[in-house]
C-alpha cells in the first residue's frame, strides 16, 4: 500500500467543488499536483494532510499523525529564532534537546541557510522564510511530506538547488512527497508522478512523461546530458547540442520538454540572440486553428511550433520550407528517463 | 455625529446652569436621617415653603459631615454626635446649634436572644451579657455618633471589646444591620433606621430601658449660603419642620407639634 | 502627609488592609485567569453554531457593572438565598466569588480578540507539523502572549481596584480588631465617609503605587522575549 491514498474526495465550498476520485503518493517519489490558481490544489493538499476533513471521501495514510507533515503555501513563522522554528515539530514529538539541535542544524545546512540559525524570523526575506518553512518540515523525516508551492518567493537560482535538495531528500529517505505548484516547468522538472488539476477536477495523472504526452502540447525530445556545471547542462540530441537548466549529472538519459509556444521560427540563423538553442528543420505539416497555425517541423527529430497568420506569411511558410527553430534554455524542462 | 455632540453639549450646559437659579443650600446629614426617609421629606417640604431655594443633601458618617462643615463644603449640618458637636462649636466652626429631634438607641439581635441579653434590663447590661457569652456583635466601627455611643457604653461597663465575636463593619447603620441579620448577630442601632431597614427579619429589638439619641442642626460659621442655612435651621426647629418630623413618626420632635 | 507616614511606618492595621487587598485580588485573578484564558483561547480557536451570540455575551459581560454582580452574589449567598446554607456571605470567599465573574469576561474577551488578530493558518500549520490540540493552543497562546498579558493586566486592574461588588459581599469587616474583609478600596470608602480624607488619600496613593509596581512586572513579562 502507498503511504498516502485518497479516494472519492468531494468537497464543496461556496460555488467551488473539489472532485477527486483517486490520488496516491508513492514512497521515494515526488508527485506533483499541478494546476492554475484556484484549481483546488491547496484545498486538496489540506485534505490530504488531514488538516481539513472532506465532506465525502477517505484519506488513508500509513503511520500516525506524526508521520504526515504539511508545509502550507504561506510560510507562517512562530515568534523566535530560525532554530526554534525548525525545532518546533521535534518539540511536539518530544525529541530530546541535543537531537533536536543536531537535526535542525542538518536541515538548515541542507537548505543552505545554516548561518541563519540564530536569526529572528522577523528579519528574514520571503525566500529565506520559505526555506526555513521547508527545513521545519523535512527535519521531521516524515513518511509523507506535503509541500504547497515550496519554491514560492525563492529566487530562480536557489529554487533549482532546493528542488534538487527536496528531490534527493525524497529518494534518499523514501518519503512520499506531494508537491503542489502552478508552474508547468517546475512540475515537469521535479516530479516522478504528475496530477493535473483544473476547476477542482483531476484532469490527468500518472507518470510525468505519460501525462506530459497525454496533455499534448509539449515537444518531447529524447536527449542525453553531456555535462553539467552549476546547474547549466549541455544535452545532446543526436548531433545537436542544447543548453538546459538542470542539476542532473552527465550521461543521464533524459527527455527535453518544450512547449510549442516557446519555439520561435526564423529564416536565418540568429547568432547572439537570447535563445542560444537553435537547429534547422523542414516544415512537414501546417494545421490552422483560427488565427494561429500549428507547424510541424522535422530534422532528425520532430517538433511542433505555433505561429500567427502574419508571422506565417512573413516567413513564407509552405510545406518543405527550411527554417531555424530557436528556444531558450529556461523554457526547457528536463525529465530523467527511467 | 456632530448633531449628537451638539445635543450633548447643550444638555450639559443646561444641566450645569439650571442649578444656578436661586440659592442652593448644601445640607450634610448623618445616614440615619436619609436611611429613614426623613431627609427627603424635610427637604421637599422646605423647598415647597421656600421657593427659589434648592437643598442639596449629602448623607455621610459623622466624621465626613463635620469635615464638610469645617471646609464650608456644607452650609448646614444635621447630626447626632453630641460630643463632636460640642467640640465643633467650641472650635468656632458653627454659629448656632439647636436641638431638633430624638430617637432611641436600641440593641437588636437574633429573636432567640442566645446571650439572654434582654435579661440585662439596660443597654449597658445587655452589652455586658453579649460580651460574656461571646455572641457575635457587629459594631459600626466608623467613629459615627452611634459608634461613639457604643464605645461609651462599653467603657461604662468596664469592657474592652476584643475577640472573634466582635466585628466592625466600618459602614452605615443600615448596612451594619444587614450584616447583623445575615450573621445572626447583635448590634447597637438607632430606632429609626431599624424601623425602616428591610430584609433584616432575623433581628428583633431587645426590650430594654431606652437611651435617648439627640439630633441637632448646626449652621456652619461663614457658610456660603448663610441666609438660607439660618432659615433652614429656623424652619426645622419651628412648627413647620417639627410637624413634618412628627407626621413621619420615626423621630420625636423636640417641640410638640402645634395644630 | 502625616497619615501616609503612619501607613508607611508599618502600622499593622494598614498592612493588614494591604495584605487583604492583595490576597483577594490574587486569588480572584488566579481563578479568573484559570477560567478566562482557556475560555478565550477556546472561543478564539473553535467554530460552533451560535458562536456569534456567545461572543456578544462575552463582550457585553466585559462591561458588567460590579455593583450589580455584587448584588447578585449577595442575593445568592444570603441566609434566605439559594446558597445561604454555605454561610459564605461577608467572607473573603464571597468577595472572590463576586470578583471572578467581573474579571473572567475581561480576560476571555481580550484573549479572544488577540487570537482573532493572529494569522488564521497558524494552528493549521502547527497541526501540519504534528501538533495536537493542546500543543496548538499553547503555540497560539505563545504567539499572542503580549495580548494575553494585557488580558491579565486588565484582570488585575479590576480585581484590585473594584469596590462596588466587594463592599456588598465582603462587608468591609474587621473581626476582633483584625482585618477580615476590608481592602484598600473599601477602606478608602470608609475613610472618606468618616471625613478622614488624609487617610483615604494615603490608601489611594498606596493603591496606585502597588498597581504601578505590579504592572511594572507584568509589562516586563509582556515585552520579554
Amino acid at each position: 500500500m502507498n503511504p498516502l491514498q485518497a479516494s472519492g474526495i468531494r468537497h464543496r465550498y461556496g460555488t467551488f467543488e473539489l472532485n477527486v476520485d483517486q490520488i496516491e503518493l508513492t514512497s521515494g517519489k515526488v508527485t506533483c499536483i499541478m494546476g492554475r490558481t484556484g484549481s483546488g490544489k491547496s484545498t486538496l493538499v489540506r485534505i490530504l494532510g488531514c488538516l481539513e476533513r472532506p465532506q465525502h471521501g477517505v484519506v488513508q495514510h500509513a503511520g500516525g499523525k506524526h508521520d504526515l507533515v504539511t508545509a502550507l503555501q504561506k510560510a507562517i513563522m512562530w515568534q523566535g529564532s530560525v532554530q526554534e522554528n525548525v525545532e518546533y515539530g521535534m518539540k511536539v514529538r518530544r525529541i530530546g534537546k541535543r537531537q533536536r539541535r543536531s537535526r535542525a542544524e542538518d536541515a538548515l545546512d541542507a537548505l543552505d541557510i545554516y548561518e541563519l540559525a540564530s536569526h529572528d524570523v522577523r528579519t528574514l526575506s520571503g525566500g529565506q522564510t520559505q526555506k526555513v518553512a521547508l527545513a521545519r518540515a523535512i527535519v521531521l523525516d516524515p513518511e509523507v511530506l506535503l509541500l504547497d508551492e515550496p519554491l514560492a518567493h525563492i529566487d530562480q537560482e536557489s529554487a533549482r538547488t532546493i528542488a534538487t535538495t527536496l528531490k534527493t531528500f525524497t529518494s534518499r529517505t523514501g518519503c512520499a512527497t506531494g508537491w503542489v505548484t502552478h508552474e508547468v516547468n517546475e512540475a515537469l522538472g521535479v516530479s516522478d508522478y504528475l496530477a493535473v488539476m483544473d476547476d477542482g477536477r483531476m484532469m490527468q495523472s500518472g507518470q510525468t512523461l505519460d501525462v506530459a504526452r497525454l496533455l499534448g502540447g509539449h515537444n518531447i525530445i529524447p536527449a542525453k546530458i553531456e555535462s553539467c556545471v552549476g546547474g547549466l547542462a549541455t544535452a545532446a540530441v543526436n548531433d545537436h547540442r542544447f543548453e538546459v537548466v538542470t542539476d542532473l549529472v552527465a550521461a543521464t538519459e533524459v527527455f527535453l520538454l518544450v512547449r510549442p509556444e516557446e519555439l520561435t521560427l526564423s529564416q536565418d540563423q540568429q547568432p547572439g540572440s537570447s535563445p542560444r538553442n537553435h537547429f534547422e528543420a523542414t516544415v512537414t505539416e501546417v494545421t490552422w486553428h483560427g488565427a494561429v497555425a500549428t507547424i510541424h517541423l522535422k530534422n532528425d527529430f520532430s517538433v511542433t511550433a505555433v505561429v500567427t497568420r502574419p508571422a506565417l506569411e512573413e516567413l513564407g511558410i509552405i510545406l518543405g520550407t527550411q527554417l531555424w527553430v530557436n528556444f531558450k534554455a529556461t523554457a526547457t524542462s528536463v525529465i530523467p528517463r527511467s | 455625529m456632530r448633531r449628537v455632540t451638539l445635543c450633548l453639549l447643550l444638555f450639559l450646559a443646561t444641566a450645569c446652569t439650571s442649578t444656578d437659579k436661586g440659592t442652593t443650600l448644601v445640607l450634610a446629614s448623618t445616614t440615619s436621617t436619609q436611611d429613614s426617609g426623613l431627609l427627603d421629606l424635610l427637604t421637599r417640604q422646605f423647598e415647597a415653603d421656600n421657593p427659589g431655594t434648592q437643598v442639596k443633601t449629602i448623607a455621610a458618617g459623622s466624621g465626613e459631615v463635620l469635615a464638610l462643615g469645617k471646609n464650608k463644603d456644607a452650609d448646614v449640618l444635621l447630626m447626632h454626635s453630641p460630643e463632636q458637636e460640642t467640640a465643633f462649636m467650641k472650635d468656632g466652626h458653627g454659629v448656632s446649634r439647636q436641638a431638633v429631634m430624638n430617637n432611641e438607641f436600641i440593641i437588636v439581635g437574633p429573636s432567640s436572644d442566645p446571650a439572654s441579653a434582654s435579661n440585662g434590663g439596660t443597654i449597658q447590661q445587655a452589652l455586658a451579657l453579649i460580651a460574656r457569652s461571646q455572641q457575635t456583635f457587629i459594631s459600626r466601627g466608623d467613629d459615627s455618633g452611634t459608634h461613639r455611643q457604643e464605645m461609651q457604653l462599653w467603657s461604662a461597663a468596664g469592657i474592652t471589646p476584643t475577640g472573634d465575636w466582635y466585628l466592625e463593619s466600618g459602614q452605615g447603620q443600615a448596612e451594619t444591620l444587614v450584616v447583623a441579620s445575615e450573621k445572626s448577630a447583635y448590634a447597637l442601632t438607632d430606632s429609626s433606621t431599624f424601623a425602616v431597614t428591610r430584609s433584616i427579619d432575623n433581628l428583633k429589638a431587645l426590650r430594654l430601658v431606652g437611651l435617648r439619641n439627640p439630633y441637632s442642626v448646626i449652621v456652619v460659621n461663614d457658610a456660603r449660603n448663610m441666609a438660607a442655612a439660618i432659615s433652614f435651621a429656623d424652619w426645622l426647629t419651628n412648627s413647620k419642620g417639627q410637624l413634618v418630623i412628627a407626621r413621619q413618626g420615626l423621630f420625636t420632635p423636640v417641640t410638640p407639634a402645634g395644630p | 502627609m502625616h497619615a501616609l507616614r503612619l501607613l508607611l511606618d508599618g502600622d499593622p492595621y494598614t498592612l493588614e488592609v494591604i495584605a487583604t487587598s492583595l490576597k483577594i485580588s490574587a486569588v480572584s485573578l488566579a481563578i479568573a485567569i484559570a477560567i478566562g484564558l482557556p475560555l478565550g483561547l477556546a472561543l478564539g480557536m473553535t467554530r460552533f453554531a451560535g458562536k456569534g451570540g456567545f461572543l456578544v455575551l462575552v463582550n457585553s459581560a466585559m462591561g458588567l457593572p460590579p455593583v450589580v454582580v455584587g448584588l447578585f452574589v449577595f442575593m445568592a449567598l444570603r441566609n434566605d438565598g439559594p446558597f445561604g446554607q454555605a454561610g459564605l456571605l461577608f467572607t473573603p470567599t464571597a468577595m472572590v466569588i463576586a470578583q471572578v465573574p467581573l474579571a473572567v469576561p475581561l480576560i476571555a474577551g481580550i484573549t479572544m480578540a488577540a487570537i482573532a488578530a493572529l494569522h488564521p493558518d497558524i494552528r493549521l500549520q502547527a497541526r501540519g507539523l504534528g501538533a495536537g490540540r493542546i500543543q496548538q493552543a499553547r503555540l497560539v497562546a505563545r504567539e499572542a502572549r503580549p495580548s494575553l498579558v494585557a488580558a491579565c493586566i486588565a484582570g488585575f486592574g479590576i480585581t484590585i481596584s473594584e469596590v462596588g461588588a466587594i463592599i456588598i459581599t465582603g462587608g468591609n469587616l474587621l473581626v476582633g480588631g483584625h482585618n477580615y474583609t476590608r481592602t484598600m478600596t473599601t477602606a478608602i470608602v470608609q475613610e472618606t465617609r468618616q471625613g478622614r480624607f488624609d487617610r483615604a488619600l494615603a490608601f489611594a496613593i498606596i493603591l496606585l503605587v502597588l498597581i504601578a509596581i505590579v504592572n511594572i512586572f507584568l509589562t516586563r513579562a509582556q515585552t520579554r522575549r
